[in-house]
């Protein structure tokens, strides 16, 4: 079982939907059904029958805002009870991170956080694997309740399952109001597009100064590519933290993370160390992210940004010319 | 008068632990320790609540050697500190550890109103005890608090989680897990240094708060570390000394999808 989050937005997140397709090979590995839950104050508008599932249901009341966990808690209280799971899955949103150690209390069940890698024995036996120690080690953790109960970092873990339209179920709850009651709010910052990115330019201390920023934003424009950044960047205010990567950031785990200038700490590799393929761009070859990366570039992080910058800017001139010609027949 | 209770946590400083690969357990040894940052700020909200008649105190739970991590709380103006101390927690999870905290509460502070936690450790990073103890205790929560103030009916809350700022309203009865903040770090004044002097640190252990160790420690936890290991690096690592070079393989990785759609 997988809790659908539903956003502020009105839409079921993504991060629950990629846990929806880690749960189903799970699920298939057990030769068991896989169910999300959907927690909902209104009935959603997008379609549902493309959610990685064998079984969606929605649960609907008033009370369930995305902004208030309380109700989420007892609802999802009522369908694990109902529905008795041997795994339940939910992502470590913020929201995710509330509303789970709260279920796995009222459940009286073990609970393990933040999740990147799981897997299951032969006697269904959930191996929860998580970084420990900032990512130095990863222990690989067992529950001796039912459900095994687990918290996912959203992006950690990749999957892509085909399933049939799922069945829907839709029930309206009664609950009570919750105790918190939300006033108001407002949003931080932009949603940064960098969990869906294909290619990510990272970029760290050794960029130099704010000035270059300009470069590497121009650079990502050209190759298409999300710009994200260390920690020290976004302490310093040269990008927003929504573009962090790494424990106290975001987990990505794009086609191809090119770092420039980024010595590699390791909180920031806990947050990109699923992607395929790492080029890293360092004056020393001795940084520790060059020692995981596919390719170890040597040289001044400017210096590479703007050969990369000139090369594309002879290709797409070569390609204006070539349409041009294209144009004239 | 209001009661406060804020719990905390001693932790070893970044990079100072290790883990036994046998027992998955921390070896926290002589590991240089402070006080968990998050719960630095809970205790400071606290000291912002406070009220001249209030109460508040801070609770721990953990070996004998975290009296120093509440020995700092009375200096920073906390009016008590109780340690929970016992062999029988070692190996506590966060649900063992949600449900000792609770009966520490309950047999030190009863009639306690308003509890405050840090929103996690900086050593385990599962951000579980606050929101399980809430529910141990049946009290309200709120997560990721950075600013708290009385107002008629309650409290009002400042929360900043992931995208959003927002402002709830928090009965007076409950429980705030603080989170990071503009939170000015206290210096303890002389008055406070010299008024906790007067003070003592507690120590309770499990039969003062009606617990046996099956009921918490490892016997009581429903998780346990099978396993621990290095993670897994495999990588080409080829090394690429000029930047013409490396220019052109920058590219090749990140068109390496259009190169497998031609192909």
């Amino acid at each position: 079982m997988v809790w659908g989050q539903v956003d502020r937005d009105g839409r079921l997140s993504q991060a629950s939907i990629g846990l929806a397709s880690v749960a189903c090979e799970l699920a298939s590995v057990m030769r068991v059904k896989s169910t999300m839950v959907i927690t909902t104050e209104r009935m959603l508008h997008m379609g549902l029958e493309n959610v990685p599932a064998n079984k969606v249901l929605v649960l609907r009341c008033d009370h369930l805002t995305p902004m208030m966990m309380e109700g989420h808690v007892q609802a999802m209280e009522l369908a694990v009870r109902d529905a008795a799971p041997s795994i339940l899955l939910i992502s470590a949103t913020p929201e995710g991170r509330e509303l789970a150690p709260r279920l796995a209390a009222r459940l009286e069940v073990g609970l393990t956080a933040d999740c990147t890698a799981l897997d299951v024995d032969d006697l269904g036996i959930l191996q929860q694997t998580r970084p420990a120690f900032g990512g130095e080690l990863m222990a690989t953790i067992v529950s001796s309740t039912q459900p095994q109960m687990a918290t996912v970092r959203p992006g950690a873990i990749i999957s892509d399952v085909s399933l049939p339209p799922p069945v829907i179920e839709s029930r309206d709850l009664e609950l009570p109001r919750g105790q918190v009651i939300w006033i108001d709010g407002s949003k931080l910052k932009e949603t940064s597009d960098l969990a869906g990115a294909e290619v990510v330019i990272a970029v760290g201390r050794g960029v130099g100064n704010v000035g270059n920023m300009v470069i590497f934003e121009r650079l990502a424009y050209l190759m298409g590519a999300s710009l994200a950044c260390s920690r020290p960047l976004a302490d310093a205010g040269w990008m927003q933290r929504g573009c962090q990567v790494g424990q106290s950031g975001i987990t990505i785990a794009p086609r191809a993370y090119i770092a420039f200038g980024i010595s590699g700490s390791l909180q920031h590799r806990v947050g990109m160390n699923s992607s395929d393929i790492v080029v890293a761009i360092n004056l020393d070859p001795e940084a520790p992210i060059m020692q995981m990366a596919d390719i170890r570039v040597v040289a001044d992080a400017v210096d590479v940004a703007s050969k990369v910058i000139s090369m594309l800017e002879q290709q797409a001139g070569l390609s204006h010319v070539i349409d041009e010609d294209a144009l004239k027949k | 008068m209001t009661r406060m209770v804020v719990l905390v946590k001693q932790v070893p400083e970044p990079g100072t632990v290790t883990m036994d690969r046998e027992t998955g357990r921390l070896v926290r040894g002589s590991a240089p320790a402070m006080l968990n940052p998050y719960c630095e700020n809970a205790l400071e909200l606290g000291l912002q609540l406070m009220d001249e008649n209030d109460e508040l105190i801070a609770i721990s739970m953990g070996p004998p050697a975290t009296k120093a991590a509440l020995r700092r709380c009375l200096e920073l103006g906390a009016t008590g500190a109780v340690l929970l101390a016992d062999p029988g927690l070692a190996g506590s999870d966060a649900r063992a550890t949600a449900i000792a905290l609770a009966a520490a509460i309950r047999s030190c502070v009863p009639d306690v109103d308003l509890v405050l936690t840090g929103k996690q450790a900086m050593d385990g990073d599962t951000a579980q005890v606050p929101g399980m103890l809430a529910e141990v205790m049946g009290l309200p929560v709120a997560y990721d608090v950075i600013k708290a103030t009385w107002v008629e009916d309650g409290i009002e809350v400042m929360r900043s989680s992931g995208e959003y700022m927002d402002r709830l309203l928090v009965p007076a009865h409950s429980l705030l897990a603080v989170g990071r903040g503009s939170m000015i770090r206290r210096l303890p004044s002389i008055s406070d240094l010299l008024r906790s002097r007067e003070l003592k640190v507690s120590t309770i252990s499990l039969v003062d708060i009606g617990l046996t160790p099956a009921m918490v420690g490892s016997k009581g936890s429903a998780t346990r570390v099978v396993r621990l290991f290095s993670p897994e690096v495999k990588r080409k690592g080829i090394i690429i000394m000029n930047v013409e070079e490396g220019a052109a393989m920058v590219l090749e990785a990140a068109h390496l999808d259009r190169g497998e759609e031609a192909g």
